[in-house]
């Protein structure tokens, strides 16, 4: 059932911070791939929806003059993968959004409304956290700007306080500039499934033969999205070869909080994580310059 | 035979225009009448007593029309057995039965009315696994099994859970067990699975106040729904009406009579209002029939030279919360119990057990894919004892012409040589490709599983210029039927298919058909229509011949005209012998043209309750499937690099149609080769929606090599059998024995999830 009391759009941001301040119980909905869903299944009943559609400002994406790449919330998986910007200078995001549902669900889900749900499955959220994405929120009170890895408190919880609207994405350059990167959705079909795990690896080399920094994004390993900090301190300055490939594969394996459930057990898990991690590192790699690693 | 000039075409599908455009009706489409909206509450507990069930406050929510509960309406449905409630009646026997159901003006209102009907139970120990309900001790699910209704062909053990019970004794397994130079055990297990058609099940229902019933169903066969509403509600049948509309996928879910009866006793409340009920994605994979799963135990026999002496197969299905249909499946698989393979000596035992899960039933294939998982992995298990080509020993043990089924029923038309080796060639059979990279292949064969005197029948009208109108009960659910049925009508009446006009049955026009289910209707329904054509093609003969002063035998119909074929100047065209033909001077000779066909096997017989021995089989159809994949060590995931399926279907009526069948039945067997299983947890299905279930896509998809095979069936109209579930069959095992041949791994169950077979490997290692 699609029971909704009150719906309302907004044509501007501040528009849509007025309604949310003085109508704090309302949801706001985006492209509603996931919010129908709820609704459908009775998770959320008798609802007023909030709808951004009408705001064009939030669906654009461009280069700030300091190089910065903003994503405004409400550009869809098709926007972000058509991009002509994003497929230059930040392609593995683009190889990440067109692993999400099929081309309809593209075609109508925001990445806003990805990272806003908070699920550990996101597709936008391994390579973002290795981006170190930095969100732009506003409310009456002003914006505030938090990096991803804070956003995400538990599942489904993010730091979205009442009122606030997630706006931008910044990547700043120092964090997409000269890297290379790889995104490896596992999934138990092709297409039209969540993943079981996802594993964003950006790289940027020193010279032809070593790493200079390694970043490893991972979905579905723990309750929230996750960085594999220990991988990624013991690649630095390491010479790229198949041993220190296969420890960071193993060290990013002590990052992840993995679980059984009966879609996958844990040990399962982590054997992708250790695999996976190497496989889109080796990618990650050529992509950064750097030579093929058999 | 004469050349044929419609048969053996690819027609274009009759409903194409319709469903490509939006058009097709299905019942959702249509307008039938005010409106009022049924919703089910349904049982939160696996097995327990209803102490308390009130719907005071959900008859006081606005909107709602009124509240019935298992207690205002006890009466029982099924096929074979008579287990089955509409709602419980004191107890629940399985997670999601529906124990009360609410009728209002808004789909809305019964919603929210379900959700304020109280329920308490007091729970029961559940049983969910038909292997522990064998036990003597284990909880009884149905206490009144002894005193229902059922078909004497079906074996009920009261006082246990034991729903049927089929014997099979051929030959004399101990001597066939001395003769054998090794003996092979092992255990297999299938999982359950669901059917997932593209629509849900759905019915309405309208009551006159003359006493006419008309019902709108999704039922894949009009007529038993009519059969058994008649019997279990005890109305006149031609008190009741049963309206098909296009289906959207039934693969044997939508065959019985289902949610009809839960909106008949509100129809009949509120005459005048059309009552509905559509089940939800979740009510359609957890409330109407799953696959049963299947236990199977194999101990086989085999020479050194690879022949086959003795086999004992012991089944143990899960026949869930009620087996009403679910027993005949038990009974299908034990008759079969062979597969493909010619053995002399066989002694099987099939139970159909109750237990707590959702309720099981037909799925395309009918317990074959089940079956023949055992014993297509047991021949590869015996291949690689006795160091022989997968393939030979197929070669050596498949049925061939005069070879005798488990029944001892003896076949004929059979080429199932023909269909292994085409498909193994395709695939390069005997080559090793590299690491991590092997062949399969797996032999398959049904019969239609149907009682003996399932029958159909035709009518055909000719218009007045020469147009035709067919009519049959034969449901149309995306197999083809309407395609195939007016090409063999064309055939027969020599007027071209788009002369043709054919429809989906409604019980006060179109004549009966048992069920479209079992890969019967081209076979049953299209010899009946083969029959009403002959018989309208005679009576345009007869009508033609007193008209023409020709004898009948030397006339010829070419679809437009009929002449004599001495004398082609003596013609008259259609029009002039369809038009309540008269002569020139004015006088009457024939009113218009009706032809009718109507057909009951005549080679099946009942099987002797003891031994299984008899004819089951109105025709047999054999096929195979061969595979090649590559498999990635670290994820397991498998890669399908090659995929290859025969059908020997007699002819092809319509031989596009047969390979989007084989397609079709490919893909179905594919998907539930590595992905598809319903997950339980005490009766609980977890995964009961499209993110946890998980089907092939498009994407998932190889490149198929199809080859339809024609070996005519003596019996067959035009030679055809039928083929629509058989192509599943082959493919779980071809795929299994592949991976194994890759790997060096064994598997006795499926799906092969990228996690299984990383086990398997690991294990291995």
């Amino acid at each position: 059932m699609y029971l909704i009391e009150d719906y309302a759009e907004a044509k501007t941001v501040a528009d849509a911070i007025d309604i949310l301040a003085s109508n704090p119980g309302w949801h706001i909905i985006a492209g509603g791939t996931d919010l129908l869903i709820k609704m459908h299944h009775g998770k959320l009943d008798k609802v007023q929806l909030l709808s951004l559609r009408r705001i064009e400002t939030l669906r654009t994406v461009w280069k700030e003059e300091n190089e910065n790449i903003s994503i405004g919330s409400l550009a869809t998986f098709k926007d972000i993968a058509n991009h002509p910007l994003i497929q230059q200078s930040i392609p593995v995001l683009v190889e990440a959004a067109m692993t999400m549902g099929g081309p309809q669900i593209r075609s109508m889900a925001t990445i806003g409304g990805n990272i806003c749900n908070g699920i550990p499955s996101a597709d936008s959220a391994p390579v973002l956290f290795a981006l170190n994405a930095i969100l732009k929120l506003q409310s009456k009170e002003g914006e505030r700007v938090v990096p991803i890895q804070e956003f995400y408190l538990s599942p489904g919880q993010v730091d979205l306080k009442p009122g606030e609207l997630l706006t931008d994405i910044l990547i700043t350059p120092d964090n997409y500039q000269y890297f290379g990167g790889c995104y490896i959705k596992f999934t138990m079909r092709k297409a039209m499934d969540i993943a079981t795990l996802g594993v964003a690896v950006i790289c940027k080399l020193k010279g032809k033969d070593r790493f200079g920094q390694v970043r490893i994004g991972l979905g579905v390993a723990g309750p929230t999205p996750l960085r594999c900090i220990l991988a990624e301190e013991y690649a630095m300055d390491k010479v790229i070869n198949e041993i220190t490939i296969a420890e960071i594969g193993k060290a990013a394996v002590q990052s992840a909080k993995a679980r059984t459930s009966w879609r996958a057990s844990k040990e399962y898990r982590e054997h992708l994580i250790e695999e996976l991690t190497q496989r889109a590192l080796k990618i990650a790699i050529t992509r950064a310059g750097g030579a093929e690693c058999a | 035979m004469a050349e044929l000039k419609y048969v053996g075409t690819s027609v274009p599908r009759k409903d194409a225009i319709e469903k490509v455009t939006g058009s097709a009706q299905f019942i959702e489409d249509r307008f039938l009448g005010p409106m009022l909206y049924a919703k089910m509450k349904k049982s939160t507990v696996a097995h327990g007593k209803i102490k308390r069930l009130d719907t005071t406050k959900a008859l006081k929510h606005p909107g709602v029309k009124a509240v019935l509960t298992g207690k205002d309406y006890p009466n029982k449905i099924g096929l074979y057995l008579v287990d089955r409630d509409f709602m419980a009646v004191e107890k629940v026997r399985f997670w999601g039965e529906p124990v009360a159901i609410v009728a209002a003006v808004t789909e809305q209102a019964a919603v929210e009315a379900v959700e304020l009907i109280e329920v308490e139970y007091e729970e029961l120990p559940g049983v969910f696994d038909p292997i522990e309900a064998m036990k003597p001790d284990a909880p009884i699910i149905h206490e009144d099994l002894g005193s229902y209704d059922l078909v004497p062909i079906f074996y009920p053990q009261p006082g246990t859970n034991i729903a049927n019970h089929f014997k099979l004794r051929k030959g004399d397994v101990d001597k066939g067990f001395a003769e054998a130079d090794m003996v092979i055990e092992r255990d297999y297990y299938v999982p359950q699975m669901q059917h997932v058609p593209i629509e849900t099940h759905k019915a309405a229902a309208h009551w006159s106040p003359d006493g006419k019933l008309t019902i709108w169903s999704t039922a894949q066969s009009p007529n038993v729904v009519r059969q058994l509403l008649a019997k279990s509600m005890n109305i006149p049948m031609h008190k009741i009406r049963i309206i098909s509309s296009y289906i959207g996928g039934g693969f044997g879910c939508k065959a019985g009579a289902s949610l009809e009866g839960l909106v008949v006793p509100f129809a009949q409340k509120f005459p005048g209002h059309v009552v509905r009920i559509v089940f939800n994605r979740e009510e359609d994979m957890q409330g109407t029939f799953t696959r049963q799963a299947l236990n199977a135990h194999l101990k086989t026999g085999v020479r050194k030279n690879g022949r086959i002496t003795a086999l004992e197969y012991k089944m143990i299905w899960d026949g869930g919360a009620y087996t009403e249909y679910g027993v005949n499946i038990v009974r299908a698989a034990g008759y079969s119990s062979t597969g493909a393979y010619d053995i002399p000596n066989v002694k099987t035992d099939s139970y159909c057990v109750y237990t707590n899960n959702s309720i099981g039933g037909p799925v395309r294939g009918f317990g074959m894919c089940e079956m023949q998982w055992g014993i297509e992995r047991q021949l590869e298990a015996i291949a690689k004892e006795l160091k022989m080509d997968p393939l030979e020993i197929r070669l050596i043990n498949g049925m061939k012409e005069g070879s005798t089924t488990a029944s001892g029923q003896v076949v004929h038309d059979v080429a199932f040589d023909k269909c292994l080796k085409i498909v193994a060639e395709k695939i390069g059979w005997g080559k090793k490709e590299g690491n991590f990279r092997g062949k399969g292949i797996a032999g398959l064969v049904k019969c239609p599983a149907q009682p003996s005197n399932a029958a159909s029948s035709a009518i055909i009208r000719i218009n007045e210029d020469g147009t035709a109108h067919v009519m049959v009960g034969a449901t149309e659910m995306g197999q083809g039927m309407l395609t195939v049925i007016s090409q063999i009508a064309a055939e027969g009446l020599h007027i071209p298919v788009d002369k043709i006009d054919i429809k989906v049955p409604d019980t006060d026009f179109t004549p009966y058909e048992w069920q479209s289910v079992g890969s019967r209707i081209t076979y049953t329904c299209g010899t009946s229509v083969k029959r009403a054509a002959e018989d309208a093609l005679g009576q345009i003969y007869r009508n033609a011949s007193n008209l023409l002063e020709v004898p009948p035998e030397d006339l010829i119909f070419d679809g437009e005209k009929v002449y004599s074929t001495k004398d082609p100047t003596k013609s008259a065209t259609i029009r002039e012998v369809a038009d309540s033909c008269k002569k020139c001077t004015g006088e009457g000779i024939a009113g218009p043209i009706i032809g009718t066909g109507s057909f009951v096997p005549t080679n099946m017989t009942n099987l002797d309750s003891e031994t299984g021995q008899g004819n089951p089989g109105m025709f047999y159809c054999f096929g195979a499937t061969a595979v090649e994949v590559e498999v990635d060590p670290e994820t397991g995931v498998i890669k399908i690099l090659q995929l290859a399926a025969s059908i020997d279907s007699g002819k092809a009526i319509n031989p596009r149609l047969c390979t989007t069948q084989l397609h079709g039945g490919t893909i179905m067997g594919l998907s539930t080769a590595l992905y598809e299983e319903v997950l339980f947890d005490k009766g609980i299905m977890l995964n009961r929606n499209f993110t946890d279930y998980k089907i092939a896509t498009i994407e998932n998809v190889p490149h198929m090599d199809s080859f339809i095979i024609e070996t005519p069936e003596t019996n067959g109209p035009y030679g055809a059998r039928g083929i629509g579930e058989q192509p599943m069959i082959g493919v779980a095992p071809a795929i299994a024995n592949a991976v194994c041949d890759a790997l060096g791994v064994d598997f006795n169950t499926f799906p092969l999830t990228p996690e299984r077979v990383w086990r398997a490997i690991k294990a291995k290692q």
